[in-house]
């Protein structure tokens, strides 16, 4: 077996993924709608050897958002951004975000073998079930479905979808299941991967079987070591049963890094980053509408939700002020941990000469997903001991501003990790498949008796 | 005397009257980025990629992937993507559409296409349906991806790094659309596409796609084998336009045309009614569109060779510079997106606010 090697993929809300990085000096704010902008950070990051750009997606819009999740707001329909960042690239995968609940396979299996031969094997389905409840709306449906609708839907949707890519004139389709009646076949070519790559994201025991049955990559979104060791022993312990083989399922949590050349300066940016963020009055410690990613319920961005979460009453202190080391002592266990990963962050305390304040909490408290803060070794650190405990495969990183933190990563980081030889130097293939190390897979309908 | 034309170059490889040579792919990326740029320099107006997804046989990639693909690849060609509105969600194809108007910086146009000229329910799980639902649907559709369309005011943005405001939400406007086959509540997730609307075509064959035409699109594909025939379309869609209170020049009418370039004698006979066949010699071919320009007021011609790509390229190299000579071809002019080379206004958002009246200037 050959050696285990990272994987990279950039998250590409191209305002940056923190919710305040379109604010930092250097960013683009009308990033999303630039798609020479978008050519050039997606070069970067292929000049780095990336496996792939991913284009996350909703299929909503709600100017609420806009303190939360700008960059999610609006944004080119992925499958036009992706074939246009194809054809300024040579090498990079192409993750393009699509829902089967609002889609129609005959469709999908069409735009994706198309982005695959256009971009001469470099397409991927991000195969989601849907985070926004509000697409509904959008698609004249009463309601969001429930999980179990959602990935029944799914499941057939993706055996169509394959069964699409292999059809001929031969073996046409003639798909008749619960939901989908699809004669074929597929009018576009066999792709170039055979079947492009397919990523998931998701958490339910659904997303887990489904993951484990049809996946190639899974994105996923645990923020603690412990948490994420924990998803990736269940989902790789599902493959087996779907005759595979768990190197066959690259598993790659999100992961936002601020780097720069010294712990130092990185600490700043993040300090800087967050200064930004609009934060709420004392008072309702209930959970506020939509903070961080996907479109869950947040949580209230003051210190009575700080209050509620650490057992102890911070309400209404002044938010610069140092954090008294009493509330540390009193705190609940969810708050000591609290305490630990702002400090780990940060490198504030509530004793020394740097001192932890209450804004710290509020902010500590609201961020979601893993993140690391450091120069290049502490960030590397990091990334390898994630990889060395199997906790990931790789990361899709999350670049908190644009595209300075793209360029920090792979200015860095990259090169200390290739140092290490825990990321290759190179491509070794032109197709995303090549990259994961994948086979091109045969076809699934027995055609082969034709040939 | 005739004005000068437009030219539109239909891609349709492998469909209708459309094959191609061997040594073109149109799969390949290579093959199409240099089809596209050589119609840019011969100075085509648009590049319309069209699609089919009831016929069975392998031939192309989608459209609005290949016209994405081929935006930045390009500088001034307008791309025109064909989605039938029969198998398709309108939220979908609106962003779609909208998508590779921002890609393009304004060169987007969507044909819309129906299951009347492409029947595929088999693929989608749907019975066959009569021609009026088909269109009730293109209707429909269209109706919601005008409205997604203004659903951002061009100045929703306010991208404020010293405040923090991100958007103007009362710039941004649910359109609460309920209709017989669909209920959208919007607003679209892009921002107003350069053009404001992105440019609408369609293919007129008949009463009822001249109707549609008429009352919708920007751009009218007049299909038909004589100058009579064609006529009469043109007449059919300017009853349309009017009809709804469209003004005639709010339409841009092109007559589809192949080109059989050759020794006179050597003319194929033609297999199809839905286009004109023009053969013989450059000079002879350039003779028949001025007789046809000078029968029928056209803005300009969709140009369809037999085959790809040694059609075009006899057409770039022997009708072009004649149609120059003749002064019979319109060229870019400076103009940036497709509605300033077509000449049609850039369309005023239906959601936006007039400037708030003062009580004394009101009353
Ligand atoms: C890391 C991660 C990334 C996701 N990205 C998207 C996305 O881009 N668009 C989307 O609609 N849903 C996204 N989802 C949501 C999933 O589609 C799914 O609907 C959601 O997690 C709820 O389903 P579940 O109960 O199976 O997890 C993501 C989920 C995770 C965990």
């Amino acid at each position: 077996m050959s050696k285990r090697e990272l994987h990279f993929g950039l998250m590409f809300w191209a305002g940056g993924t923190h919710p305040s990085g379109w604010r930092y000096p250097s960013s683009h704010a009308g990033a999303a709608f630039d798609i020479e902008f978008l050519q050039r950070v997606t070069q970067l990051v292929e000049a780095a050897k990336f496996d792939f750009l991913f284009l996350g997606d909703r299929l909503a819009s709600d100017p609420s958002l806009q303190t939360t999740n700008p960059s999610q707001m609006s944004r080119l329909e992925p499958f036009v951004s992706g074939a246009s960042l194809a054809a300024a690239t040579s090498h990079i995968g192409i993750v393009v975000t699509a829902n089967p609940t609002y889609y129609d396979p005959y469709n999908l299996a069409r735009m994706f073998a198309s982005l695959d031969h256009l971009s001469q094997g470099r397409a991927s389905w991000n195969l989601v079930t849907g985070a926004d409840e509000i697409a509904a709306g959008n698609f004249s449906r009463q309601a969001h479905w429930d999980t179990e609708r959602r990935y029944d839907w799914a499941d057939e949707f993706v055996a169509v979808v394959r069964g699409l890519w292999d059809s001929d004139a031969i073996t046409p389709l003639h798909h008749k299941g619960r939901y989908f009646e699809v004669a074929g076949p597929l009018n576009v070519k066999r792709p170039p991967q055979g079947h492009p790559v397919i990523l998931h994201a998701g958490t339910s025991d659904r997303s887990r079987e489904l993951g484990a049955r049809d996946a190639d990559v899974i994105f996923a979104g645990q923020a603690t070591i412990e948490s994420a060791k924990a998803y990736y022993a269940d989902v790789k312990s599902r493959a087996g049963k779907y005759g595979r083989a768990d190197s066959e399922i690259a598993i790659l949590p999100g992961l936002t890094p601020v780097v720069a050349e010294t712990t130092q300066q990185a600490v700043a940016i993040y300090d800087h980053l967050n200064s930004f963020i609009a934060l709420e009055p004392d008072g309702d410690g209930g959970e506020a509408s939509r903070y961080g990613s996907l479109g869950r319920m947040g949580k209230r961005r003051n210190l009575t939700a700080v209050s509620a979460a650490i057992g102890v009453d911070v309400s209404g202190q002044n938010r610069d002020a140092p954090v008294d080391p009493i509330v540390l002592a009193e705190a609940n266990e969810d708050g000591r941990r609290l305490f630990a990963d702002v400090t780990r962050l940060t490198r504030r305390d509530v004793k020394g000469p740097d001192r932890l304040t209450y804004r710290d909490l509020i902010i500590g408290h609201i961020s979601t997903g893993a993140i690391v803060v450091g120069d290049a070794k502490e960030v590397a650190d990091h990334i390898q001991h994630w990889f060395d405990e199997r906790a990931a495969d790789g990361f899709n990183i999350f670049p908190p501003y644009v595209p300075e933190s793209v360029e920090a990563f792979t200015g860095l980081v990259v090169p200390e990790l290739q140092r290490r030889g825990l990321y290759r130097t190179d491509y070794s293939g032109s197709t995303f498949r090549d990259h994961l190390g994948l086979a091109k897979p045969g076809p699934i309908l027995s055609n082969a008796t034709s040939l | 005397m005739a004005k000068p034309l437009h030219l539109g170059f239909l891609y349709a490889p492998q469909s209708g009257h459309q094959t191609h040579d061997e040594s073109f792919d149109p799969l390949n990326p290579i093959h199409l980025t240099s089809l596209a740029r050589d119609l840019e320099g011969a100075g085509f107006a648009f590049l319309l990629v069209d699609d089919s997804v009831g016929h069975a046989a392998p031939a192309r990639s989608e459209a609005f992937t290949t016209a994405s693909f081929l935006a930045t690849r390009t500088r001034h060609i307008g791309l025109i993507a064909a989605a039938n509105t029969s198998y398709v969600e309108p939220y979908n194809v609106t962003r779609l559409a909208a998508s590779l108007d921002h890609v393009t910086h304004g060169r987007a146009g969507w044909l819309v296409a129906t299951g009347v000229a492409d029947p595929a329910g088999a693929n989608y799980g749907q019975a066959a349906f009569a021609p009026d639902l088909h269109y009730q649907r293109a209707e429909e559709i269209l109706d919601i991806a005008r409205r997604l369309w203004d659903s951002w005011e061009d100045d929703a943005f306010v991208r404020d790094k010293r405040s923090g405001v991100f958007v103007d939400g009362a710039k941004i406007h649910p359109i609460d659309y309920i209709g017989a086959s669909f209920t959208v509540k919007g607003p679209l997730n892009v921002a107003r596409p350069p053009q404001g609307q992105v440019i609408v075509a369609h293919r007129v064959v008949d009463r009822r796609s001249a109707e549609f035409a008429g009352r919708h699109a920007d751009i009218a594909i007049l299909g038909a084998a004589t100058a009579g025939d064609i006529a009469a379309l043109r007449a059919n869609v300017i009853a349309a336009a009017s009809g709804a209170r469209r003004e005639e020049q709010h339409v841009r009418l092109f007559a589809e045309i192949v080109p059989v370039i050759g020794p006179d004698h050597a003319a194929g006979a033609p297999g199809a009614t839905s286009a004109s066949f023009l053969s013989g010699t450059a000079t002879k071919i350039v003779d028949e569109i001025e007789a046809l320009t000078n029968a029928v007021t056209l803005d300009g011609l969709l140009v369809a060779p037999r085959v790809l790509r040694s059609g075009l390229d006899a057409f770039s190299r022997d009708v072009v510079p004649e149609l120059v000579r003749r002064q019979r071809l319109l060229s870019a002019n400076g103009s940036i997106t497709l509605r300033e080379r077509l000449n049609l206004s850039r369309p005023r958002n239906i959601f936006e606010h007039k400037a708030p009246q003062h009580a004394s200037t009101a009353g």
